[in-house]
C-alpha cells in the first residue's frame, strides 16, 4: 500500500502527524480489488510506482485537486496536505498503481503500521489488574446489566395472563350426540371435534400436528384432511397420509357433575406415547 | 423580459440567503461536478469518480439501487397507510375496507405498498444473484456480503410481518403456516426435538414470544405491527448505512482486477 | 387450462411471474456475458475500467432507473388491486392455504421433511451458508467480472441452489399445488375432493427392516440402519478428503473450511435426494428416533 510505505519511508512525515496516522485504516493495504482504479489516467499514470514518498502530499482526492480556485473552504488548503492525504475518503481515487499493488499477498492480512503501538503511561480501559478493581467491577456490572436487561426483555414478551378462550368447556349432554358422527359444533370456538362411537366419546384437537392448520372433516371420504399440506387422518385421529409426523391429539374428556361432557384442551393425550389408553382420553358411555 | 429575469437571478445569487444554501454555482465545470457530490450530504455517499463499468446497467443490473429506492417508496407509502390503520383485531380489517373504499388514493397507496414490497423481495434476490455471479463477495468485500445476507433476511421478515396486517383470511393463514414452523424449533419450540424435554410448552416457547399468544390472535397483530413499522425498518436502515459505507471503504463497486490475467 | 390462467393472473401471483421472467432473463444475460468474457483475454469490464465522474454519469443512470421503476410501479398499482379477502377467521382454514410466495419453496420442502428440518434447520443453514460463502470460496479469480470458466463449481452450485431449489420450488408451490397441497397440472381443475393415495414407508422398510416392532415400539435395528445411512452420506466428503489429502487444493482449503463446505454441500444435496426418494419410492423417513425423525 503506497500510503503506508510513504509513511514508514519518511520518518519526518511521521512526526508531523502522529495523531492522524493512528486513524489510518490499515485494512486499505489489503485491497487487491478496488481494481478499476488502477488504470486511472490522470493521477496514477502520473505516478511511477517506485517513488511514492515524494507524492505523499500530492495525492489528495480529485475533489481537493480541483479545488484550488475560488470560493472553496480555503482554510485547510495550502499548508495542510499531510492531514488530507493519509485519510483519503475516496477509495476510487486510490493511486494504487498496478505494480505496487498487493495482488500476490494473501487478502485477509492486516498489516500494522510500524509506528502503531500502545500508548505509553496510559492504561486505557482494557487493562485489568487488582489495582483497578473498580474498573473490573464496572465492566462486570455493565455486562450484568446488559444480560439482565435482555432476560427482562424476553420475559416481558411472555405475559402472565392470556385473554384467550378458556381451556376447559362444557359440551352439552352426551345423549345429544349421535353414534358414529364426528361433531363439529365446537370446532369454530374451541377447535375440538367430539366423536361418539359405540363404546363412548373421544375429543380430537382440530389442530393439524404438522403445522397447526385446522383440518376438515370430510364425511364422504371418512377422514380428516388438512388443506395446508395434505395430511390425512382416520376417524380415530391416526395419520395415514401426507407429511404429518404423528396422529391428532386427543383431549381430556370427562363427565361434569351436571352430566354434561367436560373437555379440557390443556390436557392432551398422545398416541405415540401410548396415552390414548388412559381413562381420561376416552369416555365410556353407551 | 428575459434580461430582467437574468438580472433578477444574478441578484438572487448574490444574496446572503442564496449563498448560505448553495456553496457553488451550477455551471457545468469539472470542479462543480465534483462539488456536486462532495457538498451534498446524500450524494456524497458516492465517490467523485467511479470506473465506467460501474455505471453500466448491464453489469450491475441496478438491483441494489432499485432495492433502496423501493425501500424509500415503502417507507413513504407505509407512513401514509399508518394514518388510517389501527393495529387491533376489531378495527384492522374495517380500517382496510375503509381505506380501500372511502379514502381518495387510499387504494393506490396500499397497492403501491404491497407491490413495492413484493418487488423489493425480487430485487434483493436478484441483487444477491448478481453479486454472486460477478464474484463481488471476494476479498475485500466478504463482510459486506454477510451484511447483505442479513439485509435479505430482514427484507423477508419485513414482508412477512406486513402480510398479517390486513387481518384477512389470506393474512392470518399465511402467518399461521409461517409461524407454526417455530413450534418445531429444536430446543426452543414445544414440538421441536428436545423442546418438551427442556420444559417448553405451548405458552412459553419461542413461537409464543413471537405471537404473544398460543395462536395467531390480537396480540400477534400488535406485535407484528410494531416489528413491521418500527423495529425491522430501523434495524434495516442501520444495516443499510453500514452496507453502503462498506462499499466505499472496500474500494467501491467491484471490478476486474487489472493486475490479473484479465487485463 | 382456462383455470390455470385464472391462477396465473391472480394479482398476488403477478410478482411470481415477474420474478420468473426476470430470473430467466438475468441468468441468460449473466451467462452470455460470462461466455463473452471467457472467450477473450480481457473482460468487457476491464475495457470500461477508466474513470468517469459520478455527476453526471452515475447520477443520471440512477435517476433514469428510479423514474423507470416508479413508472412501472405506479401503473402496476393503478391496474391491479392488492387482494383483500374475508376477515380473519381462525376456525376456517382456506384450502389450499399458502404462506407468502417467497416462503413457498420452504413450504414445499415441508412436504418432504419434518417441520423442524424444513422450517427451522434448512432456513438457518441457508442463511448461515450464504454468510459463509465468501469465507469458504478461496478461488481468487472471477472477482468483479462475469465469468464461468474460472469458477464453474461455485456458479453451478449457487445456480442449483437459487434457481432449482428456491425459484423453481416457489413456482411449483404457487402454480401447481392445489387443494390439499396436491399436485395439479396446468390443465387440471383444482378439485377440493381429489383423493391421492399417499402411503409412505420408511427408507429402512425398503430393505425389510421395519421401523416399529409388533408392539409398536421403535425397532433399534432400523434406528441403527437409518443412522448408518445418514453417516454414510456425510462420510462421502470425508473419504474424498482422505483420497485427496496431499493435494494442493486440500492444503489451501484447510480442514475447517473443507469441513464447513462439505457439510453445507452434502446437506444441500440431501434436499433434492429426499424429494426424489419421496416422489419415486414414497419414502417418508430415513431415520426415526423417539425425539426426531429425518
Amino acid at each position: 500500500m503506497p500510503e503506508e510505505k510513504d509513511v514508514t519511508a519518511d520518518p519526518g512525515a511521521n512526526e508531523q502527524r502522529p495523531p492522524v496516522k493512528k486513524t489510518l485504516p490499515p485494512l486499505t493495504s489489503s485491497r487487491p480489488a478496488g481494481g478499476a482504479a488502477r488504470s486511472l489516467p490522470p493521477i496514477a499514470s502520473a505516478r511511477p510506482a517506485g517513488q511514492p514518498a515524494a507524492r505523499a502530499a500530492a495525492t489528495p482526492t480529485p475533489a481537493s485537486q480541483q479545488l484550488p480556485d475560488t470560493s472553496a473552504p480555503t482554510a485547510a488548503r495550502p499548508p495542510a496536505p499531510p492531514p488530507v492525504a493519509p485519510v483519503k475518503p475516496t477509495p476510487t481515487s486510490e493511486p494504487q498503481s498496478a505494480s505496487t499493488a498487493s495482488a500476490p499477498k494473501p487478502p485477509a492480512e492486516i498489516r500494522k503500521p510500524k509506528q502503531d503501538k500502545p500508548p505509553e503511561n496510559d492504561n486505557g480501559i482494557w487493562r485489568m489488574s487488582r489495582k483497578n478493581f473498580l474498573n473490573v467491577a464496572s465492566w462486570f456490572s455493565f455486562i450484568g446489566f446488559l444480560a439482565t436487561a435482555t432476560l427482562g426483555a424476553i420475559r416481558l414478551m411472555v405475559p402472565r395472563v392470556l385473554y384467550e378462550a378458556p381451556s376447559a368447556f362444557k359440551a352439552g349432554f352426551p345423549d345429544d350426540f349421535i353414534i358414529g358422527e364426528v361433531n363439529e359444533k365446537y370446532k369454530d370456538e374451541y377447535r375440538v371435534w367430539i366423536v361418539r362411537n359405540e363404546e363412548g366419546f373421544y375429543a380430537l384437537s382440530a389442530i393439524c400436528t404438522h403445522l397447526g392448520c385446522t383440518p376438515r372433516w370430510l364425511d364422504t371420504e371418512n377422514k380428516f384432511k388438512c388443506p395446508c399440506h395434505g395430511s390425512g387422518y382416520h376417524r380415530d385421529g391416526v395419520n395415514f397420509e401426507g407429511p404429518t409426523p404423528r396422529p391428532l391429539e386427543r383431549l381430556k374428556i370427562t363427565l361434569a357433575d351436571d352430566g354434561q361432557l367436560l373437555i379440557d384442551r390443556n390436557i392432551k393425550f398422545l398416541y405415540e406415547k401410548q396415552e390414548w389408553t388412559k381413562s381420561e382420553a376416552f369416555l365410556k358411555y353407551s | 423580459m428575459l434580461g430582467m429575469l437574468d438580472q433578477l437571478k444574478a441578484k438572487w445569487e448574490k444574496t446572503e440567503v442564496y449563498k448560505s444554501i448553495f456553496r457553488h454555482s451550477y455551471q457545468d465545470t469539472q470542479r462543480n461536478r465534483a462539488l456536486q457530490i462532495v457538498d451534498n450530504v446524500f450524494l456524497h455517499l458516492h465517490p467523485v469518480r467511479i470506473s465506467r463499468h460501474a455505471t453500466n446497467v448491464g453489469f450491475t443490473w441496478g438491483m441494489g439501487g432499485i432495492t433502496f429506492l423501493l425501500f424509500i417508496v415503502l417507507t413513504i407509502t407505509g407512513v401514509i397507510l399508518m394514518f388510517y390503520y389501527r393495529p387491533a383485531a376489531e378495527y384492522a380489517y374495517d380500517d382496510m375496507k375503509y381505506l380501500m373504499n372511502d379514502v381518495a388514493f387510499g387504494p393506490l397507496m396500499r397497492n403501491m405498498h404491497r407491490w413495492a414490497a413484493h418487488a423489493m423481495v425480487i430485487t434483493v434476490m436478484l441483487h444477491m444473484f448478481r453479486v454472486f455471479l460477478t464474484g463481488s463477495y471476494k476479498p475485500p468485500r466478504q463482510f459486506n456480503w454477510v451484511i447483505g445476507v442479513i439485509l435479505l433476511t430482514l427484507t423477508l421478515f419485513l414482508s412477512f410481518t406486513g402480510y398479517l396486517l390486513p387481518w384477512d383470511q389470506l393474512a392470518i393463514w399465511a402467518v399461521t403456516v409461517g409461524t407454526n414452523m417455530a413450534r418445531a424449533t429444536p430446543l426452543l419450540g414445544h414440538e421441536g426435538p428436545f423442546g418438551p424435554e427442556l420444559g417448553m410448552r405451548i405458552d412459553n416457547d419461542v413461537r409464543f414470544v413471537l405471537l404473544g399468544g398460543t395462536q395467531v390472535g390480537p396480540p400477534t397483530l400488535l406485535r407484528f405491527y410494531v416489528l413491521h413499522c418500527i423495529f425491522l425498518p430501523l434495524v434495516g436502515a442501520i444495516l443499510m448505512i453500514v452496507h453502503f459505507w462498506r462499499i466505499r471503504k472496500d474500494g467501491g463497486i467491484s471490478g476486474p482486477d487489472v493486475d490479473s490475467k484479465k487485463v | 387450462m382456462e383455470h390455470f390462467f385464472k391462477i396465473i393472473s391472480k394479482p398476488d401471483n403477478v410478482p411470481i411471474i415477474l420474478m420468473l421472467l426476470l430470473t430467466i432473463f438475468y441468468t441468460w444475460l449473466a451467462m452470455s456475458k460470462a461466455r463473452k468474457n471467457d472467450e477473450q483475454t480481457s473482460s468487457e469490464e476491464s475495457k470500461l475500467a477508466d474513470k468517469v465522474q459520478v455527476w453526471p454519469y452515475l447520477v443520471k443512470v440512477e435517476f433514469l432507473a428510479a423514474l423507470f421503476v416508479m413508472v412501472i410501479l405506479t401503473f402496476w398499482s393503478f391496474l391491479l388491486d392488492a387482494p383483500l379477502e374475508e376477515p380473519a377467521n381462525p376456525a376456517l382454514t382456506p384450502n389450499p392455504s399458502k404462506a407468502p410466495w417467497y416462503f413457498l419453496g420452504l413450504q414445499e420442502i415441508l412436504v418432504y421433511f419434518d417441520p423442524w428440518i424444513a422450517g427451522v434447520l434448512i432456513p438457518t443453514l441457508i442463511i448461515l451458508g450464504l454468510c459463509a460463502i465468501p469465507y469458504i470460496d478461496i478461488n481468487p479469480k472471477g472477482n468483479g467480472y462475469y465469468t464461468f470458466k474460472e469458477r464453474p463449481f461455485a456458479i453451478v452450485t449457487f445456480c442449483v441452489g437459487f434457481l432449482l431449489l428456491w425459484v423453481s420450488l416457489i413456482v411449483l408451490g404457487t402454480f401447481f399445488r392445489g387443494p390439499g397441497w396436491n399436485l395439479f397440472l396446468p390443465w387440471e381443475y383444482w378439485d377440493t375432493h381429489r383423493v391421492v393415495a399417499l402411503t409412505n414407508i420408511d427408507f429402512t422398510e425398503l430393505f425389510g427392516v421395519p421401523t416399529r416392532r409388533v408392539d409398536d415400539s421403535l425397532n433399534p435395528a432400523a434406528m441403527i440402519f437409518g443412522s448408518l445411512i445418514i453417516a454414510l452420506w456425510y462420510f462421502v466428503p470425508v473419504a474424498y478428503l482422505w483420497l485427496k489429502r496431499n493435494s494442493d487444493f486440500m492444503r489451501k482449503m484447510g480442514l475447517l473450511r473443507y469441513g464447513v463446505t462439505a457439510f453445507l454441500l452434502m446437506t444441500m444435496a440431501a434436499v433434492p435426494v429426499k424429494i426424489i426418494l419421496r416422489l419415486t419410492l414414497n419414502v417418508k423417513y430415513i431415520l426415526v428416533t423417539p425425539f426426531f425423525n429425518i
